[in-house]
């Protein structure tokens, strides 16, 4: 595809949209995550379930990743910044370390249609508790507990 | 990959400056991408309420083009002037057409159209360079006219730009749909695109 | 631009039909049309994989059924 238009053409155009915002384009909800307020809730429990878990295991984000088979930067974004748009193939591969449902891990990735309304109550209660402290404590260990046992069980 | 010289108003100076248009978006876009918009973007966005922050603020053009870049129908496109990246947009070409009038015929689709954090009035007041947004629709039109589908084009706008779209560029407004976060479908037929092109609207 | 390759295509009477009542409706050439064909089926094969399925919706009566694909 190539422009052949003159310098005029451009020149008007430029005065025509002014200082207009232009983004347009979203994600059918399925393809890819979009963050909403809601959404960026379930991502930090996500992050922090992520962290803990391994932390409980006494693995660093190495040993996680690698027994995934990921990246480790992908962990690490996963734990520290929930505005990170994950991998389904991440997602995916850690749940199935963690041996919990993959489709609530999605859920939780804002990669799928939440289906699991008390999901994200669950997330919030649990990202409300857990504090990334270098042990866990028998708080967070609990909290953690609850947590998997959550994202386990089907319905 | 094919290259087309376009032009973009300099607001420092109220110049009219070359840019290059691509066809295709490479490596050399994307780091870009990620060295500059990313921190200016990330800056912004951080310092607001995250309803706040700008709807596109969190799309990662990487991943988002590693998956379609193989596929015939979809096409990227890149905008740089004075060597920075300006613009970046996915359209796709398998859509179709929801106006009665052109319904069923095949569209190129929108999928993602952004500028740089620094072209946004939001972020920098005066914006360093304006016009990206009807170049990018321009070359949307073209593409539409190349592939046989008479220039029609369709997207769904990001809510700050609903004005830019019905008001600049001349789409007819289709209202929200559910299926894309009820962001509001906007389309353009073939007489519609003719006008854009002369610059009608 | 990239090279283009020409190709010789034998179609039945029947598909020759559809393909030219294809183009009228999608007001397309009939290559534009085998075009489009093409770049909607490498986009659908890429996305069906094991356990996946294309579905088609009618919102306004609420029903949807599978279309069956290779």
């Amino acid at each position: 595809m190539k422009l052949n238009y003159p310098k005029e053409w451009y020149e008007k155009s430029a005065l025509i949209e002014g200082d207009d915002e232009i983004g347009a384009g979203a994600p059918p909800v399925d393809w890819c995550a979009r963050e909403d307020e809601g959404g960026i809730e379930s991502r930090i429990a996500l992050g922090q379930f992520v962290e803990l878990w391994r932390r409980d295991k006494g693995w660093n984000a190495e040993r996680l990743a690698s027994e995934a088979g990921i990246d480790t930067v992908e962990v690490l974004e996963l734990e520290k910044d929930p505005r990170h748009e994950p991998e389904p193939d991440a997602v995916y591969k850690l749940s199935k370390v963690f041996g919990v449902s993959s489709r609530k891990m999605m859920e939780l990735a804002g990669l799928v249609q939440n289906r699991n309304p008390y999901l994200r109550e669950e997330a919030i209660r649990f990202a409300a508790q857990a504090s990334p402290l270098s042990k866990l404590t028998d708080v967070e260990q609990q909290s953690l507990e609850a947590f998997v046992s959550a994202l386990t069980l089907t319905n | 990959m094919n290259e087309s010289i376009v032009y973009l108003l300099k607001t420092e100076n109220s110049t009219f400056v070359k840019a290059s248009l691509f066809d295709q978006v490479t490596d050399d876009h994307l780091a870009m991408w990620n060295n500059e918009w990313v921190p200016v973007m990330k800056k912004h966005a951080g310092d607001l309420k995250l309803k706040d922050a700008p709807e596109d603020s969190h799309w990662n053009w990487k991943k988002k083009l590693a998956q379609v870049e193989h596929l015939l129908s979809y096409q990227s496109f890149a905008l740089v002037c004075e060597g920075v990246l300006q613009g970046l947009m996915i359209v796709s070409n398998v859509r179709s057409a929801k106006i009665q009038e052109q319904f069923g015929k095949p569209v190129v689709y929108v999928e993602f159209v952004s500028t740089a954090p620094w072209n946004r009035a939001e972020i920098n007041k005066p914006v360093k360079y304006r016009g990206v947004g009807r170049v990018f629709i321009l070359a949307a039109i073209e593409s539409s006219r190349e592939m046989g589908y008479g220039g029609r084009v369709g997207l769904h706008s990001l809510p700050q730009a609903e004005r830019f779209y019905e008001n600049k560029c001349g789409f007819k407004r289709l209202g929200p749909e559910s299926t894309h976060q009820n962001l509001c479908y906007f389309e353009m037929t073939s007489s519609q695109a003719d006008l854009f092109c002369q610059n009608m609207k | 631009m990239s090279a283009k390759r020409t190709m010789t295509l034998n179609l039945t009477d029947r598909e020759m039909l559809v393909l030219e009542q294809l183009a009228a409706k999608k007001d397309l050439s009939k290559t534009g049309v085998m075009k489009l064909a093409l770049r909607l089926l490498q986009t659908v094969d890429e996305r069906i994989e094991p356990g996946k399925k294309l579905v088609v919706e009618d919102e306004s009566k609420n029903e949807k059924s599978e279309l069956v694909f290779l």
